[in-house]
């Protein structure tokens, strides 16, 4: 299916720049599949030679075909500016002969991730229950802390971290339950994660008196 | 090709030699000569959940005594139907129906919150395959959350956040004066017993917009539709 429009294009590609691969006697197309990348560029290097620039996870090919026989080597040159370093980009089944069309190479990235937390004051020496935050389908769950005699509770603050991050990924603290007997808002609740963990989410709870 | 020539011979031999002594003993195996046991594996089934699956009039309760592993992986549960088919019988292994509604629609028994669906021969004829397996697989409901956007007027586009997960709603140009309610679906489902908050993450320009219901867990399998987005017009 996604073959036959994509040996058109490359056809297409060799008549019109016939010294690239029209000339040689490149044989066999060299691709596969990438993960986990989200934008561009991650730039595939063959030999360290020919290179093909990719924007989205999918299916990739060379822009060049390579010739019968030839032995191929797939490195990772460059990646997205989400991804940490090539490393984070595995190959697998990048090296070989190629001795028949190749579609089988894997590139698995893995995105930055960083952490998303904050702070919670006034939630000590609570009695009716614990304060759960959200963030989507990830829960935290705070258990009022002590409360020492003599002191108030927001001079006990309590931190909270939620699973972490993908950069360039959206995130949005929400209050799912809070004490009966505080009520409390969230500052800096929302936002885009970037290249720094978010430690300034703050839920400021103040005591309900019952009527 | 000589050792497949005798092979093939020797079975043939073997199954005259198998007819022979079926004849002889007639009176024993012409009664019960069921011996096709009709089973499966069920996949993803939660604990303390059942399927109850059936076939040739027979009924099968399935349930999981285990419980996930530490990455969130459910044993699998094997079963076996407990009375055999005769060869050729023909089988079709389907959860218990519930009704069949006028049209010809048939609703299956379901285990709690979960829907399964065949991911195994679930029919056939007994004997056709040396291993009858006739799976299913199974997986809580992921039902879908939103609700409407109040007071957005035309062009006006507001972005709503869950999670990661983000949601755009842009008032087309023939929006009503006062706007009508706009109504919204996030693209990714939430499984049951997952929570879900969502929060503004971008305001349309000149307007504030306020969510009630923003959070909650899913306890039901139906969708959560009353997280209500309310904008107003900033104060001059």
């Amino acid at each position: 299916m996604i073959r036959s429009p994509l040996r058109a294009g490359l056809a297409l590609a060799c008549a019109l720049s016939l010294s690239a691969c029209g000339g040689g006697d490149g044989e066999f197309y060299l691709g596969g599949t990438v993960y986990g990348i989200n934008k561009g560029n991650l730039v595939l290097a063959n030999n360290n030679g020919a290179e093909v620039t990719i924007t989205q996870a999918g299916t990739f090919f060379f822009p060049e075909l390579v010739d019968a026989d030839s032995n191929f080597d797939i490195t990772v040159k460059s990646v997205p500016d989400n991804i940490e370093s090539p490393a984070a980009c595995k190959v697998s089944g990048g090296k070989g002969k190629a001795t028949f069309n190749i579609s089988t190479i894997i590139v698995s990235c893995t995105i930055n991730t960083h952490e998303l937390g904050g702070t919670v004051t006034g939630l000590a020496g609570a009695q009716g229950g614990s304060l759960v935050l959200v963030n989507g389908a990830d829960r935290v769950e705070l258990a009022p802390a002590a409360l020492p005699a003599g002191t108030a509770p927001a001079a006990v603050p309590q931190s909270f971290a939620f699973a972490k991050v993908a950069e360039d990924a959206k995130y949005g603290v929400v209050i799912l339950s809070q004490p009966s007997d505080r009520r409390c808002e969230i500052s800096n609740g929302n936002g885009t994660m970037l290249k720094a963990n978010i430690t300034n989410v703050q839920v400021t709870c103040t005591p309900v008196v019952p009527a | 090709m000589k050792s497949t020539e005798n092979m093939l011979k020797k079975s043939y031999l073997m199954r005259t030699a198998a007819a022979l002594a079926l004849a002889a003993t007639l009176a024993s195996c012409g009664g019960g000569g069921s011996n096709y046991t009709i089973g499966g594996i069920v996949y993803g089934l939660q604990p303390n959940t059942e399927l109850v699956l059936t076939t040739n009039g027979m009924e099968k309760v399935v349930r999981q005594t285990g419980t996930a592993d530490a990455n969130g992986n459910l044993p699998p549960v094997s079963y076996a139907f407990d009375d055999k088919l005769e060869y050729g019988d023909v089988y079709n292994v389907v959860p218990k129906i519930v009704s069949t509604a006028a049209d010809g629609t048939v609703t299956y028994q379901r285990p709690a919150h979960q829907n399964c669906g065949a991911t195994g021969r679930i029919s056939d004829t007994a004997g056709r395959l040396s291993v009858i397996s006739a799976d299913y697989t199974c997986a809580l409901v992921t039902p879908s959350i939103g609700g409407v956007v109040k007071g957005l007027v035309a062009k006006a586009s507001l972005e709503l956040g869950n999670g990661s997960d983000i949601v755009t709603i842009t008032a087309p140009d023939t929006q009503t004066t006062p706007p009508a309610d706009l109504p919204y679906t996030f693209t990714v489902p939430v499984t049951f017993g997952k929570t879900y908050g969502v929060t503004v993450q971008k305001q349309p320009a000149g307007y504030t917009c306020s969510l009630q219901n923003a959070a909650g867990q899913i306890t039901a399998d139906e969708a959560v539709t009353n997280i209500t987005v309310t904008c107003v017009a900033n104060p001059a």
